[in-house]
């Protein structure tokens, strides 16, 4: 066992020092098979089987999907959306990237989509209208952790895939908290922005002017704001599958770039479809060598031994939990959603369950854990393309802004999901039991 | 053969793959969308879904996924922490720390070439089939050994491009990074 941690502690210098996630992990698994004596034909052949499922499609396409509605107009129309509904109020602007978020969540299921399509809009125009860039960048970069709660989830496809739980449950339990973490993130941007003396807003208009302006923009993101409802109305009225879905909503995304907003040209179309399958692939590698770990894992015992080893500290429920949250927070600063995820799902998993947990209440645990380490450093990949997008800022300047968010907005959330267990579970318990 | 005409080759080839690729994970991509779609629509207007198209996206997928890989590998897009270099300052220490992640990365390759291609080769040896369309399962199995071909052919050429970079630094400061 102190092999195994050991070459664990290399896997995580290894990716600090650079080595791309899948290949620290590859090492570590064939160094792992190596020294423990297993016969690599067993634990590859898992790890493929697993990758080549039908489930497992839904993750790049909705990748997919993510990167042609980026392309497609549909960001700029939600944004005109929300835009039209808030968008006249001081730190009101705020507050259409916050809630744009989590839209673009109800379509995509990307963190990194939801920071390409919106995070490229909003940060340049919230820094026009007099929003410090730091602070655009830091509430885009946090905001788009809600992507990752909403519905289809990416992340929260590879933890129900991995577990073997259902799909549909899995969604619905950071449902609620990702509405909660949206309305938290709202009010400390109303409350912030109070503070800047520089911001720009809008004349007000007459109830007349914007209930014609909501009337207008609502039309012309009439194709946007359905989206959601096929993809979620589709999934839930069991009219399809979440890969079916993440297809669908792929297909509708050309269909209306092309064809009915014209924002999308064929070559745009060949370079968002390319550049999302080489996405695509490098998740896929990374989660072939993940779940090829999980699997060595599993076969060591690993989950046991880590079991015993939190029970040696303390028995209590509340007491693993929070070693949980601790260990998930950390797992999170250190890998990305999607291996976090697997991972969690396949060592920690075991121990939730040996104290009581519902393994969808963890789900959500997992989940809402680890979209808080994506943007907390030294290994914040979202924190830091929200950097690169809002241009190549220096960290100093958005990490604090962020910071904000993420102490006041997530981490109360996300001790709701933790210790409350029916925060999670009642739609679940509402609608799927 | 000149060192030259042998680099100029190596490119074209580099170029001619590179297009290959990325045609076929954009028509890959496609397709495995429309059948996924197809099913769909099967299912509801026919009432009737088509036999094994199910495991005709499933294969479409995995190749797309390898091929995918490949190319994340070319382009160095693969998802990294990259703390390090945050902290590094010196051109020519964070040159020397690519090329040294770039070796691992060689390593990995080189052990999951070897596996997948004795898994690859033991599939084919026990003539295993799929259950729907009773396809030689090898075809959807070798995709990850056809990556793994690939993969460590492009961590080599970006060690060598590194290793070359940091031995020339001295001589040509105004280089930079590959």
């Amino acid at each position: 066992m102190i092999i195994v941690f050991s070459i664990l502690l290399v896997v995580v210098v290894m990716m600090l020092i650079g080595v791309p996630v899948a290949f620290a992990f590859g090492l570590g698994g064939f160094a792992i098979l190596f020294f423990s004596g297993i016969d690599p034909r067993f634990a590859m052949p898992a790890a493929f089987r697993s990758i080549e499922s039908y489930t497992l499609m839904a993750l790049p396409l909705f990748i997919l999907a993510g990167g042609l509605i980026s392309e497609s107009g549909i960001s700029q129309r939600l944004l005109n959306f929300t835009m039209s509904i808030v968008g006249r109020t001081k730190g009101g602007l705020g507050v259409v990237c916050v809630v744009t978020c989590t839209i673009f969540g109800a379509i995509s299921g990307s963190a990194s989509g939801a920071i390409a399509a919106i995070g490229s809009i909003m940060i340049p125009e919230m820094t026009k209208q007099g929003y410090p860039r730091g602070y655009a960048t830091g509430l885009v970069a946090t905001s788009s952790m809600l992507a990752l709660l909403i519905p289809p989830s990416i992340p929260m496809i590879a933890f129900a895939m991995t577990a073997q739980i259902s799909i549909l449950s899995a969604f619905l339990s950071t449902l609620i908290p990702g509405l909660l973490m949206m309305t938290s993130y709202s009010l400390i941007n109303l409350f912030m922005s109070r503070r800047m003396k520089n911001l720009i807003v809008a004349p007000k208009q007459s109830s007349k002017e914007k209930i014609n302006a909501i009337g207008r923009t609502t039309k012309q993101a009439t194709f946007a704001l359905l989206m959601p409802v096929l993809v979620l109305g589709g999934i839930y009225g069991g009219i399809f599958t979440p890969t079916e879905a993440a297809a669908i909503s792929a297909i509708y995304a050309v269909m209306v770039g092309l064809f009915i907003y014209r924002a999308m040209s064929l070559k745009t179309l060949f370079t968002t479809m390319k550049n999302a399958m080489i996405t695509s692939g490098a998740i896929m590698i990374l989660l072939f060598f993940i779940l090829m770990v999980s699997r060595i894992m599993v076969t060591l015992q690993v989950p046991q031994h880590l079991t015993e080893a939190m029970f040696s500290i303390t028995t209590n429920k509340w007491g693993v939990l929070l070693m949980l949250n601790i260990i998930l927070l950390l797992m999170g600063m250190l890998v990305d959603d999607v291996s976090g995820n697997i991972l969690s799902a396949a060592i920690l998993l075991p121990v939730a369950q040996s104290v009581g947990i519902d393994p969808i209440h963890f789900a959500a645990i997992s989940v809402t854990n680890l979209s808080l380490g994506n943007v907390t450093p030294p290994c914040a990949p979202m924190l830091y393309l929200a950097g690169m997008v809002g241009g190549n800022l220096p960290l100093n300047e958005y990490v604090k802004p962020a910071g904000v968010f993420m102490i006041f907005g997530a981490l109360p959330v996300i001790l709701m999901v933790t210790y409350v267990p029916s925060f999670a579970l009642c739609l679940v318990n509402l609608f799927l039991k | 053969m000149s060192m030259k005409t042998v680099q100029k080759t190596l490119t074209a080839i580099d170029t001619v793959l590179t297009h290959s690729f990325s045609l076929f994970i954009v028509l890959g991509g496609a397709l495995m969308a429309l059948t996924v779609v197809l099913q769909v629509l099967l299912r509801y207007v026919f009432k009737q879904p088509l036999f094994g198209l199910e495991e005709f996206s499933r294969l479409v997928a995995i190749w797309i996924y390898f091929l995918g890989a490949v190319l994340s590998t070319k382009e160095d897009n693969h998802v990294q922490g990259d703390v390090a270099n945050k902290y590094i300052s010196g051109e020519r220490a964070r040159i020397i720390l690519r090329t040294f992640v770039w070796i691992l990365c060689l390593v990995t390759c080189l052990l999951f070439l070897y596996h997948s291609g004795s898994y690859s080769w033991w599939v084919y040896g026990t003539g295993e089939r799929t259950t729907g369309l009773w396809w030689p399962r090898v075809i959807s199995v070798c995709s990850m050994f056809f990556g793994a071909v690939f993969m460590t052919i492009y961590c080599l050429k970006n060690v060598i491009n590194y290793l070359t970079t940091a031995l020339n630094y001295k001589k040509d400061p105004s280089r930079s990074a590959p």
